[in-house]
């Protein structure tokens, strides 16, 4: 009797394991990689002219607000990622900076802004945000790189703690440290890497 | 990155090394390995774990024969899950193994940290189990294992997409009898069904009695996972 209860539960398990989900939920943002031919052309003149000989991944981008394109590449030492619109037309520059590297002065306000609002928080994740406008392309050009003074915005993921709860947050700050967006990052259950 | 990356493959390399020395003949099994894994959380900080796995025979070159699937064993789980803060969490469970005519019990301890890294996701577990059964002696092991996770398109794993995962994991086993150490290697292909919803195949390959025997056993495991977080 037992073995053969042994045998139903395996048969079972195996019939489960087949049967599609069925549910599926709505996701507001969704990025995946493409190929430089599905590029809109002017993106892809943009990006040579400003950072030739570079390996640059393309994505694509899909949210409630649109559909946008993405090139993500190292330049200079640094890691760049600098979005279009679905037109090939570049929209703003993000460049993944260290932490250490921002002002003390900045550094103090960020801390404040992020102590008013949570008690234990660790920075993982810092961009400086830079609009495509002439100083932006001046300062590219002249010597390869953006000087952190220049950055309007800075985007910052923070993973906070209270008491045994987790939360993941991504955050906008203004070039003095004042928040200017917060909101929640729904993160990946890590199910399949614990169990 | 590069250096995890680097202690990975150097991890693999060794792995891959000790079993050919001086091999003519190792013992092998090959079977499937069918997952179901299913979690609910209870409050913000605890979760629910239940999973069920099956194991089916195929090859048997120990036992000298060859058949078609014969059932082996189906494991039921049971962890309770408590976050610890920073993508840490404490598990404890217990796993109800049927087995051909024999019930098998099996208490777990474990430690996860899951770190992202900026392409995917490195996570630790650091675990313990103690297996009581009425015809053998007790089993303790000790258990580490390094599982990297990389999505095929994009950064980030996003529904409708593949993604890799490679798991090593290091057994050390304490019996009064037979105590030794195992190493898996676990190579699987996954692909998200939506956020609550993955299943994953590949091959969870096992080798053990490394102290025991002069020749090492290796088991083939062809492996295939569902998890649903609801």
């Amino acid at each position: 009797m037992r073995r053969f209860y042994s045998k139903v539960v395996f048969l079972v398990g195996c019939l489960v394991l087949w049967i599609p989900d069925a549910c599926c939920q709505y996701k507001f943002e969704r990025e995946y990689r493409i190929n430089r031919q599905e590029v809109p052309l002017p993106a892809i003149q943009w990006m040579d002219s400003l950072m030739p000989d570079t390996r640059i991944r393309w994505f694509v981008e899909e949210s409630q607000l649109g559909r946008t394109f993405e090139a993500k590449c190292r330049w200079e030492g640094s890691r760049f990622s600098i979005e279009f619109d679905s037109s090939g037309i570049p929209l703003d520059i993000e460049k993944k900076v260290n932490l250490e590297d921002l002002k003390v002065v900045l550094l103090e306000q960020i801390y404040s802004e992020l102590d008013t609002r949570f008690k234990i928080y660790r920075i993982t994740k810092v961009q400086a945000q830079y609009p495509v406008n002439n100083e932006t392309m001046y300062d590219l050009h002249k010597d390869g790189s953006l000087s952190l003074a220049s950055a309007p915005f800075f985007e910052l993921v923070i993973h906070t703690k209270d008491g045994a709860v987790s939360q993941a947050y991504e955050v906008l700050l203004n070039s003095r440290g004042e928040l200017e967006e917060i909101f929640a990052i729904v993160e990946r259950p890590t199910t399949n890497l614990e169990f | 990155m590069k250096i995890v990356l680097r202690i990975l493959l150097l991890k693999i390399g060794i792995f891959w090394c000790i079993p050919i020395s001086g091999i003519a003949q190792p013992p092998v099994t090959a079977g499937f390995l069918p997952k179901i894994n299913l979690t609910t959380g209870l409050n913000d900080q605890t979760r629910l774990n239940a999973s069920l796995e099956s194991r089916g025979l195929f090859y048997d070159k120990l036992a000298e024969k060859s058949s078609a699937l014969q059932y082996i064993l189906s494991d039921l789980t049971m962890l309770v899950s408590r976050s610890m803060g920073f993508r840490t969490s404490l598990n404890l469970g217990y796993t109800l193994r049927l087995t051909n005519g024999e019930t098998i019990h099996r208490t777990i301890q474990q430690f996860n940290l899951i770190r992202n890294l900026h392409a995917g996701r490195l996570a630790h577990r650091f675990a313990t189990d103690q297996t009581f059964s009425p015809s053998e002696s007790p089993v303790f092991r000790v258990r580490y294992r390094i599982t990297f996770e990389r999505p095929l398109s994009g950064d980030e794993v996003d529904e409708k997409e593949f993604y890799f995962k490679m798991g090593n994991e290091y057994l050390v086993i304490y019996q009064v009898e037979n105590s030794g150490l195992e190493i898996r290697l676990i190579p699987l292909f996954g692909y998200e069904i939506n956020a609550h919803s993955k299943v994953e195949f590949g091959v969870d390959y096992r080798i053990s009695e490394f102290l025991a025997s002069p020749y090492p056993e290796s088991q083939f495991w062809a492996a295939a996972a569902w998890y649903w977080s609801f």
